[in-house]
């Protein structure tokens, strides 16, 4: 009888590492990579050309999103979930393109922070090309994704950020998604009184 | 019992790992609708198409009828999206309403789409057809009234797929959006596409499609049927007519029909002659005789296999699979070499080595040590497989296995043409959704053909027709001769080698009719087919052919470097004299009347597209959640099982002590 408490305590002890390691895992290297893109972002908007944050990346910094809260994200080309791993991803919008930049994240690491926000809180983008704008939040909505098919509106004055729904859930894989809507805002000195504060 | 429920779910999510799929695949993806302020969705603009289609020989005219239907109270304007085979000569449009018949003209696109744009705004009805992308074309009808259909109907021609004696016509029917691959430049057509396919079990407006074929093959038939649907016939002596069974179908996926003559032993020859203005076209279809026998020239095969991240999975061990199966059929004294790629690429062997048990035994077991990780860096991979040493004497043949998520396609395409040489590429595409768009294009501009594996089952078939192809004897320094004092402009300009059994297809401008023209070629042996032109035959299209012929080589110029600025004028040029859409080109047509009072405001509608059947999942919606919170608590409850097994065992112990 003891002898199988142990194998089982054994079992657990070794379970319970490879649960914490793999979790930690996921956790560091979405915390990691955020500061390596950062390098990668830094050289884009000098060199104006894509840069990969590591040799073998599939993806690359193509935005700085910065919260209500003053923290910065960079945001990956790509919403493969290799990418989305790393940091926030584009799905549709950016340079060139006439839809609203539209960005998914993960729940759990990156895009915890959708949680909190209220609408009229300011964010901000940073596009590769160096262009700022500026947006207020106006909408959340909780969408089942597998209910209503896709449109992203026809408006670059838009930008849209998307992740899983609810916040708290356990599993991935629910087709629930919290969708936030903010709208170009005019001023520009919103986001930087907040972030100082 | 407990503890077993744990074990269990701590095997899933191991399992879950070790196939290696994205998270976000097992998101049972749907799709995302904004709804606009008011929170209502009106009822948009729907389409049902008819397509008339006449195949003669190796070419189809098809006459597609889209019929846009505003069911709502508003005017509406719609667009709709949607795909024509890749070699389509788009050269009439006519937009009807109730019985009045307005004929397009073709225009500059930008001329075209500010025509379009004012008579939009002054609320007369009219339609535009413009092309996005080689195989995608866009149709816009303005100003249709509440309640009303408003009927665009496009012609175009097409040469069909030729195997041999095997024939294929496709009528594309809906969009297959593409997996986001991550493209070094955002894709606009990504997100293009992304907006007019409906999401699996979203709404479509693009309904039903009729279809009718008048088929005369140009000989007698050994076999007729479709792959993708029921079809009914009935044979009129040479001439079939052809219907799908279930009446209208649904426009979720292509209609493919195929046919396969009856093999008289010569080889095939089709012809059509057009005169315009004095001006004498013609069309040329031959296809060298199957010889039967299996290549006399040594062949040295190198194979490129993709082990990036996206391979993951089941594409791996399809990859794998397929490249086990070709080591087999590599025969003793052949040569061949492998490059594995993710971030970095390996050579097997430092050069090709000759096929013997050895070398083949080191090659399987390189395989089987092939692991999915990393990225796809393609170019720098294909150009150190291109650049190993030539074995003079062998026919260099290149297979690359591949998903195709690559971004810089069209520094790919340049390299392959700088570097191939006389070489040919194929591709094998891996996957359930592989960028068929970018093998099709690579196996083209390296002269070779793309397979398709997308299913464990589908391997031993796909890489036995590869071989088949691989194994042939070459068919080198093909020509066409004419008589002297005959110019001809020739599309394509370079004629390729071709395996015996393919279809050598040139379109020519001439300067006179000539009475004969010989095609001769070299394979095992001199090969020589003498061909006379019908002249007295006029058949309409020819000259359109060989304009979209021009056209398309033109277009690949710019694919490879050529400065754009340069090749549009000549494209514009023959468009506009042939009435082609093109990239450059579009057709318009206006109604006079003016149909929307001023005051009544206009809807905007995008048809979406029916989702391709047996899609499951929508690239649309990324997976957004880790497991890592169910990690951490599962990790949680082990500590706490931990906890209390230790403080058992150490009272258990103190109890013994």
């Amino acid at each position: 009888m003891a002898r199988l408490e142990r194998g089982v305590l054994t079992l657990s002890l070794a379970g319970l590492l490879g649960l914490a390691g793999w979790a930690s895992w996921l956790d560091g290297k979405a915390w990691l990579a955020q500061h390596l893109i950062a390098h990668a972002w830094q050289t884009t908007l000098e060199q104006g050309e894509p840069q990969r944050p590591w040799p073998w990346a599939d993806t690359w910094p193509v935005a700085q999103l910065t919260t209500p809260a003053g923290k910065t994200l960079y945001v990956l080309e790509s919403t493969s979930g290799e990418a989305l791993a790393f940091g926030p991803g584009r799905l549709a919008g950016g340079i060139g393109s006439d839809q609203a930049l539209t960005l998914a994240g993960h729940r759990d690491t990156h895009f915890a922070f959708l949680e909190t926000l209220n609408p009229g809180q300011p964010l901000a983008v940073q596009l590769a090309d160096g262009s700022q704008q500026h947006f207020q939040i106006s909408r959340q909505q909780v969408i089942n994704s597998q209910q209503h098919p896709l449109h992203i509106p026809r408006d670059n004055q838009q930008l849209i950020m998307i992740t899983c729904y609810p916040f708290g859930a356990l599993t991935p894989g629910g087709p629930l998604r919290y969708v936030v809507t903010a709208t170009s805002a005019p001023t520009s000195n919103t986001v930087n009184n907040q972030a100082e504060q | 019992m407990k503890l077993t429920l744990f074990f269990s779910l701590l095997l899933l999510t191991f399992t879950a790992q070790a196939n290696g799929q994205p998270w976000q695949d097992e998101v049972a993806t749907g799709a995302l609708l904004l709804v606009d302020e008011q929170g209502q969705i009106q009822p948009a603009t729907l389409l049902d198409t008819d397509a008339h289609i006449t195949v003669s020989g190796p070419l189809a005219e098809v006459t597609l009828t889209q019929r846009f239907h505003n069911p709502s109270q508003q005017f509406r304007e719609g667009r709709y999206l949607f795909p024509l085979p890749e070699n389509a000569a788009v050269d009439g449009m006519v937009l009807t309403i109730g019985d009045r018949r307005i004929v397009g003209r073709i225009d500059r696109k930008a001329e075209a789409e500010k025509t379009y744009r004012q008579a939009r705004a002054s609320g007369k009805k009219a339609s535009l057809v413009s092309q996005q992308r080689p195989n995608l074309f866009t149709t816009a009808v303005a100003n249709i009234a509440p309640g009303e259909t408003v009927q665009v109907e496009l012609h175009y021609q097409q040469t069909l797929n030729v195997d041999g004696h095997r024939f294929q016509l496709r009528l594309p029917l809906t969009l297959t959006p593409r997996f986001t691959p991550p493209t070094e430049a955002p894709h606009t057509l990504d997100s293009l596409l992304r907006n007019t396919v409906a999401a699996p079990g979203g709404t479509a407006d693009a309904g039903t499609a009729s279809v009718h074929i008048d088929l005369d093959a140009g000989a007698r038939l050994a076999t007729l049927g479709s792959p993708s649907h029921a079809i009914h016939y009935q044979r009129h002596g040479r001439r079939y007519t052809i219907t799908p069974k279930a009446g209208a179908i649904a426009m979720d996926r292509d209609l493919l029909l195929n046919w396969e003559l009856e093999d008289t032993g010569e080889p095939l020859v089709t012809r059509f002659h057009e005169e315009i203005d004095g001006e004498h076209y013609a069309l040329l279809m031959v296809v060298p005789p199957e010889t039967g026998q299996v290549t006399a020239l040594p062949r040295e095969t190198l194979f490129i296999i993709d082990s990036s991240g996206s391979m993951g999975g089941a594409p791996m061990r399809q990859a794998k699979a397929s490249l086990h199966l070709a080591l087999q059929r590599l025969k003793p004294g052949d040569r061949f070499n492998i490059t594995d790629f993710d971030s970095q690429h390996t050579l097997l062997f430092e050069t090709p080595v000759t096929v013997s048990d050895n070398s083949r035994q080191q090659a399987q077991d390189f395989v089987d040590g092939l692991q999915a990780s990393g990225g796809t860096h393609m170019l720098p991979a294909l150009s150190a497989t291109l650049s190993q040493p030539v074995s003079d004497g062998y026919l260099r043949q290149v297979i690359f296995i591949t998903d195709g998520a690559v971004g810089n396609e069209n520094g790919i395409f340049r390299a392959l043409q700088q570097q191939l040489g006389e070489a040919r590429l194929f591709t094998v595409g891996i996957g359930s959704a592989p960028n068929s768009h970018f093998m099709t294009r690579a196996a083209q501009f390296g002269r070779g053909s793309f397979t398709y594996i997308n299913d464990q089952n589908q391997v031993q078939q796909g890489m036995d027709t590869l071989f088949r192809r691989l194994e042939s004897p070459l068919m080198r320094n093909l020509q066409v001769q004419l008589p002297d004092g005959i110019v001809a402009e020739r599309w394509p300009q370079k004629l390729p080698d071709l395996y015996a059994g393919e279809p050598l297809l040139v379109a020519m401008k001439l300067s006179a009719p000539p009475e004969h023209i010989t095609v001769s070629g070299y394979s095992t042996q001199h090969w020589q087919q003498p061909v006379t032109l019908p002249t007295n035959n006029n058949h309409p299209g020819t000259a359109s052919l060989w304009a979209r012929r021009k056209i398309a080589d033109l277009m690949d110029r710019i694919t490879l470097g050529a400065a754009e600025t340069d090749i549009a004028p000549l494209i514009t040029d023959v468009a506009l004299r042939h009435q082609l859409v093109s990239r450059y080109t579009s057709f318009i047509a206006v109604e006079e009347t003016v149909s929307r009072p001023a005051h009544e405001p206009l809807l905007h509608d995008t048809i979406r597209n029916q989702t391709p059947h047996g899609t499951q999942h929508s690239a649309a919606w990324p997976g957004t959640a880790t497991p890592a919170p169910l990690l951490w608590r599962l990790a949680g409850v082990l500590l706490m099982v931990c906890l209390l097994l230790w403080l058992r065992q150490r009272s258990l112990n103190h109890g013994a002590a």
